[in-house]
């Protein structure tokens, strides 16, 4: 049984790699981002960087990390609210395999390709342009990587949740939209949890956002250590289980909902 | 109003059909109210996310490459109100992979009207216009009054004619491209891709960027041209650019547009069809 989902996410790996120009532009779609946020971090440090907590160096080293990998862990809402609206569900219903579980093995193969393919030659190319730093401690590294995952975890979790807004809404555009919004301010990506306001970091806090990139970056950096990591890493944890648990009521509710036509 | 019967579109003068098509547009759009209204929130939000995110770096700091907040922001607007424009009148390019796909490119060809006045008209995104164009004018209207720019009538002209040409030349590489997928089959992606990239580009001061990174939005998809220059002669700045090139954005649009439509038509007269 397992062995189903090894393989839907081993061939959602293959489809990305099937178009071969596509990924050429994956890379090339990383590199420039990342060189254009370090543009902008390099230009604003060199009015007062030295007034600066946070090195160049290490603001750099999110920019690498967090924009290239949230480049690969984008989830794809739409095509799951195509089959709720479509009734095409209804062919994954009466497979003998949980729903929510052939998404995330679709979402990880997807994930895998964009991580391996994508977004490691760019990583490759950017780190010896720009520099990172290294990590905290030997430790950090595996803890990073879990962390990472994780991160990939919560953003699946609210995906799930956007899709299955369909049962009850026809165009989830806005709901997309309006999240991926959230995101890319809130993550940690584009602004640092060192630079947020605190204002806004008392919300980060309170919210899943902390739990995308600041979560794992801190690590990496080692503005956590000790006890604080793992506490990190239950905070993320924790978050995932509740939004799973928001996803699994929103879908056993929707299933009752989905009405298809002309049976 | 009076309805439009097939004999009656068919005598109409080419305005009066744009007009026609586009209440047809809009029609459309509001068909289902609720959820147009949230689609144009969805869209005003997403690109307000951007200018976030540059408000929260420049609290932290005192200027980017020697201009502060307010004149960033007003290099900004200038992207959105170009592009509010230019996407009302150039959705059917934005969408045009899907409309060759779908062979619905053969039937424009055969209706009596030129192809490229059927696509700019038969569909507009006007949810788009208004999410860009009201973060365009909020952000325009307070940048310029927190530089302190006075607005004499050759400062009026100079914006107008620079938002012209900055929808002329967006409007020219959305032609461009959609030429490209004639020749090439799909090339939505590389597109989407580059237009992307350049439009995040165009919203910071050039001359913080490497060689590489400007030739993008200087050669390729000449955003530059949109935004940075002319923003930059109305804010007094030159950043040791040539002095001339705020007004040679004038001639450019014009001049691409001209070059896309050339190509347009030479495209089109190579096209056979998807085969369906």
């Amino acid at each position: 049984m397992k062995g189903a989902y090894i393989e839907i996410a081993r061939k959602t790996l293959l489809e990305g790699l099937a178009f071969r120009v596509n990924t050429l532009i994956g890379i090339l779609d990383t590199v420039i981002l990342i060189a254009v946020n370090v543009a902008i971090w390099k230009a604003v440090y060199a009015s007062t960087g030295t007034l600066q907590t946070v090195s160049l160096e290490d603001t750099i080293t999110n920019t690498l990390f967090a924009i290239g990998i949230s480049q690969a862990f984008w989830m794809d809402e739409y095509s799951i609210a195509h089959k709720i609206r479509t009734g095409a569900i209804t062919n994954d219903i009466l497979r003998p395999m949980h729903f929510g579980g052939m998404i995330l093995a679709a979402d990880i193969g997807r994930a895998g390709y964009r991580l391996l393919v994508e977004f490691l030659p760019a990583f490759a190319i950017c780190a010896l342009l720009f520099g990172l730093s290294a990590p905290a401690s030997a430790l950090a590294l595996p803890l990073f990587v879990l962390s990472m995952a994780m991160s990939f975890l919560v953003l699946h979790s609210i995906g799930l949740i956007m899709s299955y807004i369909s049962f009850w809404y026809f165009n989830i555009f806005s709901f997309v939209t309006i999240k991926n919004a959230a995101v890319l301010v809130l993550s940690g990506a584009y602004i640092p949890y060192w630079f947020m306001p605190d204002w806004m970091m008392a919300f980060v806090r309170a919210s899943p956002f902390q739990a995308i990139y600041s979560a794992p970056m801190s690590i990496w950096l080692g503005h956590v250590n000790g006890s604080s990591v793992l506490y990190g890493l239950a905070k993320q944890a924790l978050w995932i289980v509740a939004l799973q648990l928001c996803a699994q009521a929103l879908w056993v509710l929707g299933r009752r909902k989905l009405a298809v036509n002309g049976g | 109003m009076k309805k439009s019967t097939p004999e009656r579109t068919c005598s109409m003068n080419p305005v009066a059909l744009y007009f026609a098509y586009g209440s047809l547009s809009l029609k459309a759009l509001f068909a289902f109210r609720i959820d147009a209204v949230l689609r144009t929130l969805a869209v005003f939000v997403r690109e307000f996310a951007s200018v976030i995110v540059v408000y929260l770096i420049l609290q932290r700091f005192p200027d980017l490459g020697g201009w502060n907040m307010n004149e960033v922001l007003f290099l900004f607007s200038f992207l959105f109100l170009t592009y509010a424009i230019m996407i009302a009148l150039f959705t059917g390019f934005r969408d045009f992979d899907m409309i060759v796909n779908s062979g619905k490119l053969d039937l424009l060809l055969i209706r009596p009207r030129g192809t490229m006045f059927q696509l700019m008209a038969y569909n507009s995104d006007y949810l788009a216009t208004l999410g860009h164009g009201a973060v365009g004018i909020t952000l325009l209207v307070w940048s310029a009054q927190a530089v302190g720019i006075v607005w004499n009538p050759a400062r009026v002209a100079f914006l107008l004619l620079t938002l012209v040409s900055g929808v002329l030349i967006q409007g020219a590489i959305f032609v461009a491209f959609s030429c490209l997928s004639l020749w090439f089959g799909k090339s939505g992606n590389v597109f989407r891709a580059l237009y992307r990239n350049s439009r995040k580009i165009a919203g910071y001061p050039l001359s913080i960027f490497p060689d590489a990174v400007r030739s993008i939005v200087l050669y390729i998809m000449p955003f530059a041209f949109v935004n940075y220059f002319p923003a930059a002669w109305l804010l007094g700045k030159t950043d040791g650019f040539w002095p001339g090139l705020p007004f040679l954005s004038w001639l450019i649009g014009p001049l691409l547009f001209a070059l896309a439509y050339v190509l347009w038509r030479f495209s089109l007269l190579r096209y056979s069809s998807t085969g369906h």
